[in-house]
């Protein structure tokens, strides 16, 4: 009996040993592909933009998609892809050797109507006012990096007015900023538009954070209406949340342009 | 059919032939493969559980720095006071531990004197470089270098690393403070200061690492890591700048020599999704980029460098790499959740 229990004892040690010896090695498909690099010349169409995506390891695909979080059934990205729609697009790596990467998008505007004029009522904030006066109309994006100088950052409220010579037909209005919460950046509290002196249109509660994130975000207020003047007044978040580092401390917020879609 | 492919083929052969349900969970284990990161000549696979220790016991904060002693040990510097230093074996068991009184440990350098192994360790928020023995008793303190004029107090000299030329003299990167390089000779007396924050060719952007190059043995000189500014910078022994070496897109910590090669731990990719964006760089005898491990494959256009980054998500915020007798390589991480080093076995 005894030997007996000898030879199941080896025969479940060993299968013990079979089934749970760690790899010595890290495996296939145990971790995740970074994100693919994009790159644009803009993120505002004219014409066309030149999108370029990459990540350069053998081996590797990427998809794309419009329309949804794209997998190995979507558009195959192999060469630099030639846009003239807004939209936003979205890109995945994917590898046999490793887990799929996260989605990284681009969001990719229509130009705007230029206004004739500009008037600022407010200053902006010295260590980050963007190109001058005419920065969050030429249009031009910014990038994730809150250094890039089409970023213009503001600790209270900006505020200030666009002009017509002749009234023309404003569909919405498309204001672009940063989320970038380490860096305290955070998206507007309130925006205020008066139209041609008049009629008020406030937005309150833009966006609530509830973790760190950066992202470069963009929120379109419907106008439909033909204008002569245009104020915008976006206020900044006057206490950061209880979760951040900072809080209750003012947030900066940083924009980069405003679309005005015919 | 590469190699690869071809286990991969016998590995589901096998499986297809003892697919019995008693032993399908055992042989499952087949229809993987180990992950093999690295480029052209320089290629590794990835041990993630080297060096695992018990973290009540031998805990780690920041693992800054790594290097091999004469008797093929691996000695870690971490900035947990419980255990400064960390002695392993070469398979990953801990042989020994000791310092509490480095609360900024952040440069480990080896040297040797009349056959006796030395460390100097930089502790920038002590503002000193410590010359102890392997077994932590302290030689001598090197504190500000007020003399130079350079500094106002000792708050503004932060020291990330030293390097040992082969005279015995010591020089110590200010790469937290005022981005000097202040050379010394082997007592401890200034010999000279050069550098200084700024964008010239002189001076530094996070002087962070620095190494006597020998490997020309009739001209060594000194490399430098200008981390911020994706750079490595070549000077004389006397401090004349001499050349830069641009490594678009690496963070690089500190150059590493070993061979005719250079190791660099890359702690981010500059312009990654992701700040955890760190990859290992190895450069060869020309000083061109060889092989990248967890990052894009060097690539060169017009001999110019295209700008690198990570490409899987293995690497957090790599900040040292050490390389043993057998070219494996340990990689100690900066900011990775208090997790120990990860080792590379090469192949």
């Amino acid at each position: 009996m005894k030997v007996k229990w000898h030879i199941f004892g080896w025969f479940f040690l060993l299968l013990g040993c079979v089934e749970s010896e760690p790899k010595l090695f890290l495996q296939d498909q145990q971790i995740s592909l970074s994100p693919p690099q994009l790159k644009t010349n803009s993120l505002i169409i004219d014409s066309s933009i030149t999108l370029t995506a990459d990540l350069r390891l053998e081996g590797v695909k990427i998809f794309y998609s419009k329309t949804e979080n794209p997998d190995s059934s979507s558009l195959l990205y192999s060469a630099p892809l030639q846009l003239n729609e807004a939209g936003t697009y979205r890109f995945r790596a994917f590898h046999p050797d490793f887990l799929p990467s996260e989605t990284v998008e681009v969001q990719l505007f229509e130009k705007g109507v230029s206004p004739d004029d500009l008037k600022w009522y407010t200053q902006v904030s010295s260590p980050y006012p963007g190109l001058g006066d005419s920065t969050l109309i030429n249009n031009k994006r910014a990038s994730l990096s809150f250094r890039d100088s089409q970023w213009v950052g503001f600790d209270t409220v900006a505020s200030a007015q666009l002009y017509w010579d002749n009234r023309t037909f404003v569909k919405s209005l498309t204001l672009g900023f940063l989320v970038d919460t380490k860096s305290w950046i955070f998206p507007p509290k309130e925006i205020t538009l008066i139209l041609n002196g008049t009629d008020t249109i406030h937005k309150r509660n833009i966006k609530t954070l509830e973790d760190e994130d950066l992202k470069m975000e963009a929120i379109t207020i419907p106008i439909s209406k033909d204008l002569d003047s245009i104020k915008i007044e976006v206020r900044n978040l006057q206490q950061l949340p209880f979760w951040h580092a900072g809080k209750g401390n003012k947030a900066w917020l940083f924009m980069d342009e405003w679309i005005l879609n015919e | 059919m590469s190699r690869r492919k071809f286990l991969k083929q016998s590995g589901y052969l096998a499986m297809g032939l003892l697919s019995h349900p008693f032993t399908s969970g055992a042989l499952s284990l087949n229809d993987k493969e180990d992950v093999i990161i690295g480029h052209n000549s320089h290629r590794y696979k990835v041990d993630l559980n080297w060096g695992k220790l018990d973290a009540l016991k031998t805990p780690v904060q920041d693992c800054h720095e790594m290097v091999q002693d004469s008797k093929g040990r691996i000695l870690l510097l971490t900035n947990h006071t419980k255990n400064n230093v960390i002695v392993y074996d070469k398979s990953g068991k801990l042989l020994e531990s000791w310092g509490t009184e480095y609360p900024g440990a952040h440069g480990l350098s080896l040297l040797k004197e009349n056959g006796e192994d030395f460390l100097l360790i930089t502790d920038y928020e002590r503002h000193q470089v410590i010359k102890t023995t392997l077994d932590g008793k302290v030689v001598f303190e090197l504190d500000y270098p007020k003399e130079t004029g350079k500094y106002q107090s000792k708050e503004e000299y932060k020291p990330t690393e030293t390097a040992v030329a082969a005279n015995g003299d010591i020089y110590v990167a200010d790469g937290y403070g005022n981005q000097n390089i202040i050379q010394y000779n082997h007592k401890g007396e200034l010999i000279r200061i050069f550098g200084g924050r700024g964008e010239e060719n002189t001076q530094f952007l996070n002087a962070h690492g620095i190494c006597c190059d020998d490997r020309d043995s009739k001209n060594p000189s000194l490399l430098i890591t200008a981390r911020e500014m994706n750079a490595l910078k070549r000077f004389s022994l006397k401090g004349e700048f001499l050349e830069t070496i641009p490594v678009p897109g690496a963070l690089i910590c500190r150059p590493v020599i070993h061979g005719k090669d250079i190791y660099f731990a890359v702690l981010r990719s500059k312009s990654a999704f992701h700040d955890d964006s760190g990859f290992i760089l190895i450069m060869n005898e020309n000083n061109e980029v060889v092989s990248c491990p967890g990052a894009s494959s060097p690539l060169y256009t017009d001999n110019r460098l295209e700008e690198l980054y990570q490409t899987i998500r293995l690497f957090q915020h790599p900040h040292d790499v050490c390389v043993d007798d057998d070219e494996n390589l340990y990689v100690a991480q900066w900011n990775s959740g208090q997790s120990y080093p990860i080792k590379l076995s090469r192949v």
